[in-house]
């Protein structure tokens, strides 16, 4: 029908503001869910991310590739919108109203918890990889940067020259630890006493994956988001620093025949 | 105005990821914290004196209105990201990816207590 039509193509060719609009439904409804099924005890945003994971789980079993809704021409515009420039953008701008004294208080702890996030994380993803009977070292340093964030490991994989299938295991590492990241943050948050800037910058060097750090700090307490940020973006580069080369040769000085 | 606070943000984002960035192409890496950098110089402006007392509602608002939209931002970044890569990198992914994120957690207290005492 030629209504349709138009509107498609109005949809398509306003991609972004479109985006603004989709957001704000699940938004909408986000928040009547927590009214009426939780009784306002749940955080509107968790809601709207649980959503969000579900359409975009939904949608990526359907088309079978890896960028959720956005990977359907018509919401093209929601990758814009989630994308890398607007995302670092906005969360630069949350930096605003953080306080000097309060990062000054937090900072050694954060660039110490940064080295005890990047190199835990990594010994942890080296063990599970051997436990399941990887045996080349360049795989097992891969899928132990994998367990840094979803970009370390490609980065240590190519730059070291892993199997493409370790790369991609190392990948799925990494999306894992994000998602987990945005369920566990918040619902672990209070028992784990984040709730001051300086453990919020502690949870951003120690569990690093920006994505979810953030997203999981937003649905806790959005008050800490600048703080644990800002160590978080650190923890990739950290980890793209350190994985391929100094944990590389350790690795292959241990595991290597 | 408005637009004088986007700008400031722009041109602060910018210089943080030049920054990064050519720390990454010094290490032979990529962005080395190019957003952290950028949040860093952020901070160090908005506590000066000068934007405290100088610098118009407006123009401030033009920052504020960014870090307000980064909650639905981060909603679009949920419905893009790859929910079924997670599930199907099976348990070598699932067990690195999770005992790392679980095991860096609870390890938060024990740091952060470190921080409260520091001070």
């Amino acid at each position: 029908m030629w209504l349709i039509d138009i509107i498609k193509e109005l949809l398509t060719k306003n991609g972004l503001i479109w985006a603004f609009l989709i957001v704000g439904v699940i938004y909408v409804a986000s928040m009547y869910l927590n009214k009426i099924l939780f009784k306002g005890k749940l955080n509107t945003f968790t809601i709207a991310m649980i959503i969000a994971m579900i359409i975009s789980g939904l949608v990526g079993a359907k088309t079978g590739k890896t960028k959720g809704l956005a990977d359907i021409p018509l919401f093209a515009g929601v990758g814009v919108l989630g994308g890398s420039m607007l995302r670092d953008y906005a969360i630069v701008a949350t930096a605003y109203g953080a306080k000097i004294e309060e990062i000054k208080k937090g900072g050694l702890m954060a660039v110490i918890s940064l080295l005890v996030g990047v190199v835990g994380s990594f010994i942890i993803g080296v063990i599970i990889a051997i436990a399941f009977g990887i045996k080349d070292v360049k795989d097992i340093t891969t899928i132990g940067a994998g367990a840094c964030t979803f970009i370390v490991g490609p980065v240590t994989g190519e730059s070291i020259g892993a199997s493409s299938q370790a790369i991609a295991l190392s990948v799925a590492a990494g999306v894992v630890k994000s998602v987990l990241a945005m369920i566990l943050i918040p619902t672990l948050g209070k028992a784990l006493k984040i709730n001051t800037p300086q453990a919020a910058m502690v949870v951003g060097g120690l569990v690093g994956t920006t994505s979810g750090t953030v997203a999981g700090l937003t649905a806790l307490d959005p008050n800490l988001v600048p703080y644990g940020a800002m160590t978080a973006t650190f923890y990739t580069g950290l980890g793209c620093l350190l994985c391929p080369s100094i944990l590389y040769i350790i690795a292959r000085a241990i595991f290597g025949a | 105005m408005e637009i004088y606070g986007l700008a400031v943000l722009t041109a602060l984002f910018l210089l943080g990821e030049t920054i990064g960035y050519s720390l990454g192409k010094l290490l032979n890496v990529g962005d080395v914290g190019g957003v952290g950098f950028a949040m860093l110089f952020l901070i160090l402006l908005t506590n000066t004196k000068y934007w405290n007392e100088k610098v118009s509602e407006k123009t401030k608002l033009g920052i504020k209105f960014i870090g307000a939209i980064y909650v639905p931002i981060i909603v679009a970044m949920v419905l893009q990201s790859n929910i079924i890569g997670a599930f199907k990198g099976g348990f070598i992914a699932f067990l690195s990816g999770g005992i790392a994120v679980v095991g860096m957690l609870l390890l938060t207290p024990l740091l952060s207590k470190y921080a409260k005492i520091k001070k």
